[in-house]
């Protein structure tokens, strides 16, 4: 059976509000990522463990975008995908919802894998075949969690 | 098989070029492959050459990556 996380519950802060009391876009960035490492938290594999082994996970590439804004005092919920993993690359996928489901913005993000020491990309597979193993067990086909989510409504 | 001609072959097939340009001062970024792309490369390379090899060092043209592989995993 695949593995479907807990979307990650936050509320927005009054400091993430910009002029126009909405929330300023780079917070959704922020958001990803903590989505991102709770996903992984929750799968076992928390980013402190694979730091400790001298692996680090950077971002290639970012996007984002907004559908519907959300304001201080709203309750977001993210939900994090991985749609790809090879042990050199992996991509997530993120909706961010109102706790009644409305769609307020979705993103993605691509990551690789670096020695920390030389900064060199490395295949997670012979580095670690472990973590690889257990990221390998993560991907979904591409929108499976939210439909479960939706479903349930 | 020369690893410079498993090198060669495996870049023509993955980046769709003519495998009689790849020379060993080509640069990866000039084939459209960033280091991304030479880790994944290196899978390929491994079942042409037919053992596992590891990129522990940043290489930006393929005689980089062939005196690379010469050194670790020998001619």
């Amino acid at each position: 059976m695949a593995f479907a996380a807990e979307p990650y519950v936050r509320q927005v802060y009054y400091y993430e509000t910009d002029r126009m009391s909405i929330v300023h876009h780079s917070n959704y960035i922020r958001w990803f990522e903590e989505s991102r490492l709770d996903f992984m938290r929750q799968a076992g594999l928390p980013y402190e463990a694979i730091e400790r082994e001298g692996i680090l996970m950077p971002v290639t590439d970012v996007s984002a975008k907004f559908l519907s804004p959300s304001r201080y005092g709203d309750t977001v919920r993210i939900f994090p995908f991985m749609t790809e993993f090879n042990g050199v690359r992996a991509s997530f996928r993120y909706e961010v919802r109102l706790p009644d489901g409305k769609l307020l913005a979705t993103g993605t993000s691509g990551h690789c894998f670096v020695d920390e020491r030389t900064r060199v990309p490395l295949n997670l597979k012979k580095r670690d075949p472990k973590a690889y193993e257990l990221l390998r067990g993560l991907t979904e086909p591409d929108g499976a969690q939210a439909d479960k989510e939706e479903n349930k409504r | 098989m020369m690893i410079f001609d498993a090198v060669a072959d495996v870049l023509a097939e993955r980046n769709g070029c003519d495998r009689s340009e790849i020379t060993p001062d080509t640069r990866f970024l000039d084939l459209g492959a960033d280091s991304l792309d030479v880790v994944e490369m290196m899978m390929d390379l491994e079942e042409k050459l037919g053992r596992e090899v590891e990129l522990t060092e940043r290489v930006e043209t393929v005689g980089e990556l062939v005196k690379f592989l010469e050194k670790h995993y020998g001619a």
